[in-house]
């Protein structure tokens, strides 16, 4: 068996039974050798190749990363991390997203007045409320960022086809969620800009006023709509974002990390095959009848680190597993300082007879607002968002060049570019170069934006 | 560089170890930052209730007053100074009734006058919400308010 230069074998040292092995001297070692930690982490702590796999492999939390990563992945402009960060986000959204459901009723004449209680009289209510305003607007961003992201990296390409369509249903929830939410506090700045968002779905042809009325419960925004936004967000929607997530994450693990493969090594292309373990090791199948005991059928990647060649892996726990735990932190303190520097808004209570100027829609859809300005309702509201939602969706069967290179896929960057760039640019005018009656201003002088 | 079989952690190179003792810092900045903020917070907490109060207050006041000049200023008279209806604007009727029993006069009305109930619960034109306003604004009149000890009868009231 061949040994790597950088792999040194210390399969003797390993023993499953630590009590084959002398218990270290001290308290902290007594205690880890002891009955009821064993019974708590089925592994000792080995720093070997072996001990590594073992902890993972019996570990329930560890399940979802591989025992090795290719060490490109450890590095932080691989992905940026920002699939990461939006499940942190969506993690610190549920927590915060309970605490404020003990002190809110989804009613007209309530909302209003336990959002001032939250300000008031509820301790820390203010401060939990400010994180799940900011993380929200920030999973939004994120989740766009790593769609970005995936997008130039060319990540969407087989066999990633399909995570990439459950990665844009995922934006699509996210989305949902910030717009329901936005309505709860039923102040001014949400009713108006959810007017101003549904308002787009009664230019749907045909279906338009039957689609408006399921969504909002009536002719204007009220208590059927109040009621149905807040089921959604804190029922309908979780549960789908976590069924889809899961698939997703699990879809990452299974599809493999988009890497450029090394040549040698486990993740080497072919490397993947399915191989035939014998009694004798690992061998490649053979179709000439030869007689082999069959043991199972494994991935390449699921053999023992020591039969292979150099190896660019490294192991997950602790690296991949200490970055992760390192920018989960990270992105909660990031929110935290912002809820404890920023307030989230709260204007006076809800008043269909007075409309605010501007009444503008959520910063994400003001993009939207601003075509609509320009375009007949049904082209800017209707036809241009739903082609981008589809083209979207349905892009890698669309873009079906394999290469991943820049180089070799000119035509989708630029495409995609042309229209990041237009989104980007509408939604700067729309939020910050708008005025009053959607006049133009400059935003050095007055601003309009209200997150 | 041959790795030195000393210890048992050589099977990882130098510079893994040194980028995950640097995640480690970061990690422990991170935590100081999550630990410190719910002191400070709680710290700042009671100053920003009372400031988001008087803020609220002053938004009740201001919409309060607005829907008192359109709703009740035809009988309680203008800055409920009173007219036909009994003056609010008085020491004597501020400093004697708490703002439930005000909210309670004004959502069910008082029987035998011309009091109507305004709350929508039963068949007015205000919310809660507006009922709560007006109540604000007649409460911030309460440090400059005249003495007038015989508010109920109002200033026009034909007696």
């Amino acid at each position: 068996m061949s040994k790597s230069t950088t792999t040194v074998d210390h399969s003797s040292q390993d023993v499953l039974e630590p009590e084959a092995r002398p218990v270290p001297e001290g308290r902290v070692a007594r205690l880890q050798h002891g009955e009821t930690w064993r019974s708590i982490f089925r592994h000792p702590h080995l720093d070997t190749p072996r001990g590594r796999a073992l902890q993972s492999f019996s570990n329930v939390f560890l399940h979802i990363y591989p025992v090795k990563v290719p060490s490109r992945v450890l590095k932080l402009r691989y992905s940026w991390r920002l699939g990461y960060i939006a499940s942190v986000l969506f993690a610190v959204l549920l927590v915060t997203g309970i605490y404020l459901m003990f002190f809110y009723t989804p009613s007209v004449t309530a909302a209003y007045g336990d959002m001032q209680q939250l300000r008031t009289g509820v301790g820390f209510g203010q401060l939990i409320r400010n994180v799940h305003r900011w993380s929200a607007h920030l999973m939004v961003l994120v989740v766009v960022l790593h769609l970005v992201r995936v997008f130039y990296a060319g990540a969407y390409k087989r066999p990633r086809q399909f995570n990439w369509v459950l990665g844009v249903s995922l934006l699509l929830i996210t989305l949902g969620f910030s717009f329901t939410g936005y309505l709860l506090p039923w102040d001014q700045l949400s009713y108006w800009a959810v007017t101003v968002g549904t308002n787009l779905i009664s230019y749907v042809p045909v279906l338009g006023k039957q689609l408006s009325d399921l969504l909002i419960g009536g002719e204007q925004i009220g208590q059927a709509t109040l009621l149905r936004f807040y089921s959604l967000h804190v029922a309908v929607l979780p549960v789908a974002l976590g069924l889809l997530l899961m698939v997703h994450i699990w879809r990452v693990r299974k599809d493999g990390f988009a890497v450029k493969r090394g040549e040698v090594g486990s993740f080497a292309e072919g490397s993947t095959d399915r191989l035939v373990v014998t009694s004798s090791g690992a061998e490649p199948a053979t179709e000439d009848g030869q007689r082999v005991r069959l043991l199972g059928v494994v991935d390449r990647e699921s053999v023992t680190a020591e039969e292979r060649l150099t190896d660019d892996t490294v192991f997950t726990w602790p690296h991949m597993l200490v970055r992760h735990v390192v920018v989960g932190l990270g992105t909660v303190a990031t929110v935290l300082a912002l809820g404890v520097l920023f307030a989230a808004p709260l204007r006076g209570i809800a008043n269909p007879n007075e409309t605010p100027e501007p009444a503008k829609a959520p910063w994400y859809f003001v993009g939207l607002q601003e075509l609509l300005s320009r375009f007949d309702p049904l082209v800017a509201g209707i036809f241009v968002p739903t082609a981008l939602v589809l083209v979207l969706v349905f892009l890698p069967y669309i873009d079906r060049n394999s290469a991943t290179e820049a180089r070799n896929r000119k035509v989708a960057i630029t495409i995609f570019s042309i229209v990041l760039a237009a989104v980007i640019v509408l939604t700067v005018i729309g939020a910050l170069f708008r005025g009053p009656g959607w006049q133009f201003i400059t935003p050095w002088d007055h601003n309009y934006l209200e997150l | 560089m041959p790795p030195k079989p000393t210890g048992p952690r050589e099977f990882e190179p130098e510079w893994l170890k040194r980028s995950l003792d640097r995640y480690l810092t970061w990690g422990l900045a991170f935590m100081f930052v999550l630990v410190v903020s719910f002191p400070l917070y709680r710290l700042r907490e009671p100053s920003l209730r009372a400031d988001a109060k008087t803020e609220q207050d002053a938004l009740y006041k201001k919409s309060g007053a607005d829907l008192f000049s359109k709703n009740c200023s035809t009988c309680h008279g203008e800055n409920a100074t009173g007219g036909t209806a009994p003056t609010m604007n008085s020491k004597q009727f501020l400093g004697t009734t708490e703002d439930g029993q005000i909210v309670l006069l004004i959502a069910g009305g008082v029987s035998g006058s011309s009091m109507s109930p305004w709350s929508q619960d039963f068949g007015g034109s205000l919310t809660a919400e507006q009922i709560r306003e007006i109540v604000t604004y007649l409460r911030s009149l309460e440090p400059k308010a005249p003495s007038v000890p015989d508010w109920r009868t109002g200033a026009k009231a034909e007696n």
